[in-house]
């Protein structure tokens, strides 16, 4: 191109700078368009990923139990950095009762990279001032005003077993934190409570260091487990991984970000491209009086590419910069509220957004190409042509006033030609095809979605820590003997010795399970505890009762309706983002049931013994005893569970009133079902026992202990509760209907029930109500009067079920509410995931079809603009004419939009979008002065509408999104705040532990790794022999050795087994807490050997009895050393043979106490 | 004077559907070296048609057209572009002028781009001779008719090419600018010794001209 040429193309473009500005403008929103959608992306990850960092805190791992961090860890590659936190001294109320809270230290830059933010008041700056979470103050009971005196209680040097050392002080509250103790991972292991560093050093104490290392910000991966993994390796430690962040999976598919991509691109690109065309078109003009004056097609080619080139470029990086721009300034509104940083902008971004552009300007060229390839093989014509070669028409009518518009309309259309008329409808009918279809997609998914929705996302039920074997009770026969008073009848006869036998299968066949009658049929006597059953003929039910506990295939009870989840837990639930609904129900496992026809055998009872020797026991087994559900009894319920019931047992009003029950019966651990049950049969539910000696962890002891009127209360407790829980029934609902689970049963009941036991009923709040109702009537008949409130028990919730909501798909609801309810002792079931595909299905259908509809849409309104442009550009000498000859702007509009209506028929959706473009464009063509303005102050209009419409739903959604805490208000009752046990297992230098923390108690067992262990081992403990009948026994503290050594060998023909109990000087920790206050702890401290008789029963039974000694150690935790000690059995066999067998004694959650597991050892030379 | 332009046996047919339209039956004509002839006919004769053939503008069904020696219609794309700007100069009825140039850079257009330095003082002059010096500096929207007419004018001629063409140049014009713009290409063609050929349906703009050939049903007649 010459330079004067260029001069006067570069002159032109500054004189058409209002077509150059328009053509700018599309470009510029195309690119903005693409730029910010991808922008959009990417961020969602990084927000949703700063948000959990925001909530979890930035760390990749955490030390613990170190004083200072290992190297290995702090030298990794992939790790950037730590900081520390220093817990002190472990928190108690005023009557000592732990609260599992910490006191202590925390640094800034611990705090920074936390994301601990202060929400009111400020960090302590002298010794008396301190700083809480909200969790730690609301679990102290506190209110939120600052300045208030903070009375913390703890034991100095942190012996909770001597009281001398315990302290109290007084400190100003200046400070609460946003929550973490009931947020992080193990959360409330940390100090949630805080003071000066100053402060943190003056206590004397065994405190422990948190290190939190974070993980470099280069580091990208789908499996961050896997580094996780590498530094455990290396570090030979057992860090804490921060699995709640990093384990996340962020709303988002890869196939719909790809498919957002692509569409985009495509949109994108053809709005650029249709701004080439259409600036092409306003410039044919004057491309055809150069070619007149001998312009070549390369010198047109180069203007034209200038002119694009200059637009597009500039308008472009315009466009993407104000993507970027426009991105930071919402993402930094939202960044301020959440106190996150996430807003990246990264290079790929921007190149895509200018590759878009890049794609168009070839698109348009090929396009350009081929009608220029057309224009080669005739050129001359081509540029010749300055009018219209004349259309010859068939007339088929003449013109008249009548059919003038019509008729034009109609001749001009065929003017396009066949194939042009032809084309547009059939583009338009495949642009209807596939609007509908998106649409029907949308609708499926939609559709899917709320059906599923109507369906709680999780349910869950609070574990108040209790852990209670469940009694099934039965009865042994024995015979009065004259003189003696039925209790010493019982110890004289026979049958006591069938008493040893009830952790054996020889009892499933001796014991009975009454029936109702005879449980009508009980004798209370003054000088008994106990109730007996008159048999007749001078016979008498001794009450038994097998007990199901610590069985692989039964897990202990762990709730009742007593107690309810924690207010504070509740709030916290409500406001978590992404939460519409929570209701609340209760649920039991800790009641026993009976029924005529009920049978040990039934239930696979020999399955339900304690664990036999050397199988590894889960932490929790899966099946409950019995479980009921007590939901409020609405007829959607009662409907939806009416296909259970039998039809002439249909009768909603008794289900509301409690009297009558769905039960749902699994199979038992042979796998078959107990047929036993059937629906008009009456269950009944027995009372809440009440032991009144060492029974903290029965429900109705535990709650009249905490509500502080056991003391009042025990003797009457005892003639009633006491005499009742074997054989009484609290209530006795009928059975409605019977269903045999199957998994798509359970399946379609799993938001109903959270854990299935063997037994489960779904019932109505109803009958819990009649339950304590019976309960509190139980001691009041005694009593003589109403027992006052403090005493009396209600029916609490403990149980919760959680509806989300669409946004919960990109709130992380799920991930913030499965771990909030782990670190809070609620344990959930959850259709979640399954929801979530729906959820996940829905927005993905909505986005990807919603897209495909919507780039659909804008190019086939699109490409009807540019259609009718041309149209209008080809037919301008004809408008021109119908205006000359007198026509009304109006009917030559008129004519144009016939013809325009008859086409987008073919598509009916996008017809009120395209008409309206199509009039727009045909009176700006008609060149009307007002219709000029018009159109310009309504594009003007739609374009701040629109803008408006982006802004304020772009704002909505970043507060939609944001977390929003939950803050109680009010101070919530002690008593009510419980945390009850956690199980860890975990690994340290190969060796396999388990960590069990109770209110007041933190014990760490140890199993032997493999079951192996070397002589030489063993020759380190020092031996002891276990002598028969020595010490006392109080109370119900039967060693359980005895058992655990029949399991072992009870399947073996053993006349006599001699024990050498190697560290049996060591001392089982025991988590439970006696009347007076005081922890009881095991000792082995004597030798047993003991004679195995074979003769009655064909097997063999041990009674072992050992010393119960008084807390003799100075610091209970080492305790656990106990779970050192090896015993070795002497065995001679029934045909005189001997052999000699080595047993480990493992630690392990325990019935009445958490102390032992023994199995078979493998024993290395 | 010499042959600047001979078309021998020159034929087009338009094809309209079913139907053909025979423009132009074996026309045959001759052009001299500053020669202004008009080619007068009715509507629908052929003329425009003849005028695009000559032109270059079109290609007949047969015949032979040949301009300053040099046969047009075995030239390619490329080479009939560069014969466009240096040997053929067309007015054309609607001005046809760059809304966005003034009336010199719409003059000196042909020249840039041929990639040739224009001299102001050749295109000043021009614009003396064509009555349209004070519209030098103005944009087609600001000038009359006429005047756009005029610039046309001067845009064809800047290039000296071999034959000026001129399509009803009168067309858009009322009765005075059409009679000073024959009159202006009638002197055009005496002060630059310029072959012009124009068509028009006016008998009093053809008077304007050295001889006149009248277009009747596809055939040419002096």
């Amino acid at each position: 191109m010459g330079k004067q040429l260029l001069q006067l193309s570069i002159k032109s473009l500054k004189r058409r700078w209002r077509e150059i500005t328009r053509a700018c403008i599309t470009t510029f929103l195309a690119v903005f368009f693409i730029t910010g959608v991808l922008l959009f992306q990417d961020n969602m990850y990084q927000w949703q990923r700063a948000a959990n960092k925001e909530r979890f805190g930035d760390w990749f791992v955490m030390e613990t139990n170190t004083t200072v961090p290992n190297p290995a860890i702090v030298e990794h590659p992939l790790l950037d950095g730590y900081t520390v936190a220093e817990s002190a001294m472990k928190l108690y109320d005023a009557k000592w009762q732990s609260y599992n809270l910490y006191v202590g230290y925390m640094s800034p830059e611990f705090l920074e990279q936390s994301y601990i933010d202060v929400e009111v008041g400020r960090m302590p700056q002298s010794d008396d001032e301190i700083a809480m979470d909200w969790n730690t103050l609301l679990k102290m009971g506190y209110s939120s005003e600052l300045g208030q005196t903070v009375t913390i209680h703890y034991y100095s040097d942190n012996n909770e077993l001597d009281k001398s050392k315990r302290t109290s002080e007084n400190y100003v509250l200046v400070g609460i934190l946003e929550s973490y103790t009931d947020i992080w991972k193990k959360g409330n292991y940390l100090p949630g409570m805080l003071v000066t560093k100053e402060r943190y050093d003056a206590f004397n104490n065994n405190g422990q260091n948190f290190f939190i290392h974070k993980l470099s910000d280069d580091v990208k991966t789908d499996d961050y487990k896997l580094i996780f993994d590498n530094i455990v390796e290396n570090s030979k430690s057992s860090p804490r991984y921060n699995d709640y962040l990093y384990d996340y999976k962020p709303w988002g598919t890869d196939s719909v970000y790809n498919y957002m991509y692509i569409v985009v691109m495509i949109i994108g690109i053809a709005a650029i491209t249709y701004q080439l065309i259409t600036y092409k078109n306003s410039r044919k003009n004057a491309y055809r009086i150069m070619r007149g004056i001998g312009a070549e097609n390369k010198q047109i080619t180069m203007i034209t590419l200038m002119e694009n080139l200059l637009i597009l470029v500039i308008s472009g990086l315009v466009g993407i910069l104000f993507a970027a721009f426009i991105g930071k300034v919402i993402c930094v509104f939202i960044e301020s509220n959440m106190g996150i940083i996430f807003y990246r902008v990264k290079w790929e971004i921007l190149l895509k957004g200018f590759l878009s552009i890049v794609i168009a300007v070839v698109v348009e060229q090929l396009v350009g190409r081929l009608l220029l390839l057309k224009d080669i093989l005739v050129p001359v014509k081509k540029v010749a042509v300055l009018s219209e070669s004349p259309a010859i028409i068939k007339v088929e009518k003449r013109l008249n006033r009548h059919n003038f518009t019509r008729q034009v309309s109609f001749r001009l259309t065929k003017t396009n030609g066949v194939k042009v008329n032809v084309g547009i409808r059939i583009l338009s009918l495949g642009v209807c095809a596939i609007i509908l279809f998106c649409g029907l997609k949308i609708q499926d998914a939609y559709e899917q979605y709320i059906y599923n929705d109507s369906r709680e996302d999780l349910v869950g039920y609070y574990v108040n820590g209790l852990k209670l074997p469940t009694h099934i009770p039965g009865y042994f026969e024995f015979e009065r003997i004259d003189g003696l008073t039925l209790a010493e009848s019982w110890r004289e006869s026979d049958a006591e010795k069938q008493e040893a036998l009830r952790y054996s299968s020889v009892m499933i066949d001796l014991l009975k399970l009454p029936t109702q009658d005879e449980k009508r049929r009980l004798i209370y006597n003054d000088l008994e505890e106990q109730a007996y059953i008159s048999l007749g003929g001078g016979k008498y039910a001794q009450r038994y009762f097998f007990s199901v506990y610590e069985s692989k295939y039964a897990k202990n009870a762990d709730t009742h309706i007593l107690e309810g989840i924690p207010d504070r837990v509740v709030n916290t639930i409500e406001g978590v983002a992404g939460v519409s609904e929570v209701t609340y129900s209760t649920q039991e496992t800790q009641r026993a049931w009976s029924w005529d026809g009920m049978s040990l055998k039934n239930m696979a009872a020999t399955r339900l013994l304690i664990s036999p020797n050397g199988e590894a026991l889960p932490p929790y087994c899966d099946t409950y005893m019995f479980v009921t559900e007590y939901h409020n009894p609405t007829e959607e319920l009662y409907r939806r569970l009416s296909k259970y019931i039998d039809a002439d047992m249909e009768d909603y009003e008794a289900f509301a009133k409690g009297e009558q029950i769905l039960v749902l019966v699994n199979t038992n651990a042979e796998d078959k079902y107990d047929e036993s049950i059937s629906a008009g049969i009456n269950i009944d539910y027995h009372y809440y026992g009440a032991k009144v000696y060492n029974a903290s962890d029965y429900p109705y002891y535990e709650f009249m202990n905490k509500k502080g009127v056991m003391e009042d209360y025990r003797e009457l407790i005892k003639k009633t509760v006491y005499r009742e829980e074997m054989f009484g029934a609290c209530a006795s609902p009928k059975v409605a209907g019977v269903v045999y689970l199957t998994d798509e049963i359970k399946a379609d009941l799993k938001d109903l029930v959270v854990n299935y036991g063997y037994y489960t009923a779904i019932a109505s709040t109803e009958l819990g109500n009649t339950l304590c109702d019976n309960q509190n009537k139980l001691v009041e008949e005694y009593l003589g009067e109403e027992l006052p409130d403090e005493a009396r028990c209600e029916m609490k919730y403990n149980r919760i079920a959680v509806k989300y909501d669409l946004s919960a798909s990109f709130s992380a609801t799920h991930n913030i509410l499965a771990n909030y309810c782990k670190e809070n002792n609620i344990l959930i079931s959850s259709i979640a995931e399954e929801k979530e595909i729906f959820r996940t299905e829905l927005i993905n259908s909505i986005l990807r079809y919603g897209i495909t509809l919507i780039a659909v849409m804008v190019i086939n309104v699109l490409i009807s603009a540019i259609i009718t442009m041309n149209r209008l550009e080809a037919r301008r000498s004809r408008v021109q004419l119908l205006l000359r000859s007198g026509a009304d702007r109006s009917r030559v509009q008129h004519i144009f939009m016939i013809e325009a209506v008859r086409e987008s028929l073919w598509c009916i959706f996008t017809m009120p979008i395209v008409l309206p473009v199509q009039y727009l464009l045909c009176t700006r063509a008609t060149k009307e002065t007002k219709s000029k303005k018009h159109f310009k102050i309504i594009m003007a209009g739609v374009g701040i509408v629109l803008c408006v419409v982006i802004c304020v739903s772009v704002v909505a959604l970043a507060m939609k999104s944001k977390n929003e805490e939950a803050i109680a208000e009010t101070a919530t009752n002690k008593d009510d705040v419980y945390t009850g046990d956690t199980i860890e297992e975990f690994e340290e230098n190969g060796e396999k532990f388990y960590r069990e923390s109770t209110e007041d108690l933190e014990i760490i067992y140890r199993r032997f790794d493999k079951n192996v262990i070397s002589k030489e081992k063993i020759a380190e403990y020092e031996p002891t022999r276990l002598k028969y009948g020595g010490g006392t026994i109080v109370g119900g503290n039967v060693c359980l050795m005895g058992l655990h050594i029949l399991n072992v060998f009870q399947e073996e023909p053993v006349r006599s087994i001699e024990l050498t109990i190697y560290n049996a000087g060591a001392y089982f920790a025991s988590g439970r807490q006696n009347l007076d206050g005081r922890k009881t702890y095991y000792k082995l401290c004597d030798s047993y050997t003991a004679d195995v008789s074979s003769d009655v029963l064909g097997t063999m039974y041990m009674i072992y009895q050992l010393q119960d000694c008084r807390p003799v150690v100075e610091n209970a935790k080492e305790a656990s050393i106990a779970d050192k000690a090896i015993i070795q059995a002497d065995i001679t066999y029934k045909d005189g043979s001997t052999k000699t067998e080595y047993l480990g004694l493992g630690s392990y959650q325990g019935m009445h106490c958490n102390w032992m597991e023994m199995y078979r050892l493998e024993v290395e030379e | 004077m010499e042959v600047i332009l001979r078309a021998e046996g020159i034929s087009k047919t338009y094809h309209a559907g079913s139907v053909d339209v025979p423009a132009l039956k074996k026309c045959s004509v001759t052009f001299k070296k500053g020669e202004f002839a008009a080619i007068i006919g009715k509507s629908g004769s052929g003329k425009s048609t003849l005028l695009r053939i000559l032109g270059t503008m079109d290609q007949p069904d047969g015949g032979v057209v040949e301009i300053d020696g040099e046969n047009v219609i075995k030239m390619n794309d490329k080479q009939l572009s560069a014969f466009r700007r240096r040997k053929i100069g067309f007015v054309y009825q609607d001005y046809s002028l760059f809304p966005e140039f003034t009336a010199y850079e719409n003059i000196i257009m042909p020249l840039a781009l041929d990639n040739k330095d224009a001299v102001e003082s050749e295109v000043d002059e021009l614009l003396e001779h064509l009555e349209i010096a004070h519209c030098k500096d103005k944009f087609p929207s600001q000038m009359s008719g006429g005047e756009q007419q005029r610039v046309a004018i001067a845009r064809a001629i800047i290039a000296h090419p071999a034959v000026i063409f001129a399509d009803e140049p009168t067309g858009n014009l009322d009765a005075g600018s059409a009679e000073i713009v024959a009159k202006m290409l009638s002197l055009a063609s005496q002060k630059y010794n310029q072959t012009i050929i124009m068509v028009t349906h006016d008998k009093q703009m053809a008077d304007y001209a050295d001889r006149i050939l009248t277009i009747t049903d596809g055939n040419v007649t002096e």
